[in-house]
C-alpha cells in the first residue's frame, strides 16, 4: 500500500494538469497538499475527508497551472506535455540560433557559391539571386547586421533574468528585430521587383 | 484584494514556504482564499526579484520551498505602504469627514 506522499502524487497525476507544471512547481503544490492533510488529520478529521479537503482549498488546478508565469530557460518537466511547452518557453533562444546560423550562412558560405555560379554562367532560379543579393547586402552592412544580432542576443539574455525591466528590453527586442527584418526585406524586395520586371520585358 | 503586498508583509519577519503563508494569513486577518493562487504569485514576486527562494529542510524533516524577501521586495513592501496609508486617508476623509472623526459625524 503506497503512502500518503505516494497516494497524494497519485492523486494529483490524475487530476491531468501536472504536464504543465515544472518538478519544481508539482513539489510546492504536492508539499502545500501533503501539510494541509497533516493538519487536518492531526485536527481529527478522517484521511479520505482531509485529502478531499485539501485539494478544494487548494482550488482550481488547471487554473493555477495556467498562472504560472512562463518557466525560465532550464526548467525541468517529466512529461511529454511539459516538454512541449518547455519547448515554446525556449522558442525564442531556438530563433535566435536559427538567425545566426541563417546569418553565418548568408555572410561566410554563400559568397563562395556566388563565385562559382558567376564562372558557370548557367542562369540561375529567383530564389538564388534573391539569397545571393541578401548575402551581398550583409557582408556590405556587416557592422550593422553584427551590431543588431548582439543587441537582440544580450536582449534576450535579459529577458530570461528574473527582475529585469520587461518593459524596456521588449522595446529593444522590438526595435533592434524590425531593423534586422526591414534590412533583410529592402535587400531582398529590390532584387525580386528588379527580377519580375525583367521578365515582363522579355 | 491584492494579495502581493499582504504577502510581502507575511514574509517581512522571517523566510516561509507556501502553507506557513497560508496559515499566517488566516490567523491574522482571518483571509480565506483559493490556496493555490499564492503559488503563481509567489513564482512571480521571485522572477521579478521581490522574493528569493530555496528550498530546505523544515522542522518536520521534508523539503520545503522558503521563499524571503530580497532588498528589492522590501523596498516594494515601504512602497506598499505608504499607498495603503494615502488611500486609507482619502477614504477616511471622505467617509468620515476626517482621520479622527467621532462617531455619529457625517461627511460634509
Amino acid at each position: 500500500m503506497p503512502n500518503r506522499e505516494e497516494a497524494l502524487r497519485r492523486i494529483f497525476e490524475a487530476t491531468g494538469v501536472s504536464g504543465r507544471l515544472t518538478d519544481d512547481q508539482k513539489k510546492e503544490l504536492l508539499a502545500h497538499v501533503e501539510d494541509a492533510v497533516e493538519a487536518k488529520v492531526g485536527a481529527g478529521v478522517p484521511e479520505m475527508d482531509a485529502v478531499g479537503q485539501a485539494f478544494e482549498e487548494l482550488g482550481d488546478l488547471k487554473k493555477i497551472a495556467r498562472d504560472f508565469p512562463p518557466p525560465a530557460s532550464g526548467a525541468t518537466f517529466t512529461t511529454p506535455d511539459g516538454l512541449i511547452h518547455l519547448w515554446w518557453g525556449g522558442a525564442a533562444e531556438m530563433g535566435y540560433i536559427l538567425l545566426l546560423f541563417f546569418a553565418f550562412v548568408e555572410m561566410m558560405i554563400l559568397p563562395s557559391f556566388a563565385l562559382v555560379f558567376a564562372k558557370a554562367r548557367i542562369p540561375l532560379p529567383g530564389l538564388t539571386i534573391l539569397s545571393l543579393t541578401i548575402a551581398d547586402f550583409m557582408r556590405a552592412n556587416w557592422p550593422l547586421v553584427l551590431g543588431a544580432l548582439l543587441v537582440l542576443g544580450i536582449a534576450l539574455y535579459q529577458m530570461r533574468r528574473p527582475g529585469r525591466q520587461r518593459r524596456v528590453v521588449e522595446c529593444i527586442l522590438v526595435l533592434s528585430g524590425s531593423i534586422l527584418c526591414a534590412l533583410v526585406l529592402a535587400a531582398a524586395t529590390l532584387p525580386l521587383i528588379s527580377l519580375l520586371e525583367g521578365s515582363w520585358r522579355r | 484584494m491584492e494579495l502581493r503586498p499582504l504577502v510581502l508583509a507575511i514574509l517581512e519577519s522571517r523566510p516561509l514556504y507556501g502553507y506557513e503563508i497560508v496559515q499566517r494569513a488566516r490567523r491574522r486577518a482571518n483571509l480565506k482564499w483559493e490556496e493555490g493562487t499564492l503559488y503563481p504569485l509567489l513564482h512571480r514576486l521571485e522572477r521579478d526579484g521581490l522574493l528569493a527562494s530555496e528550498w530546505r529542510k523544515a522542522p518536520s524533516g521534508k523539503d520545503r520551498k522558503y521563499y524571503s524577501l530580497t532588498r528589492k521586495g522590501k523596498t516594494a513592501l515601504a512602497k506598499d505602504r505608504a499607498e495603503w496609508k494615502e488611500q486609507v486617508r482619502v477614504v477616511s476623509e471622505i467617509l468620515l469627514g476626517g482621520r479622527h472623526a467621532k462617531p455619529g459625524r457625517s461627511a460634509p
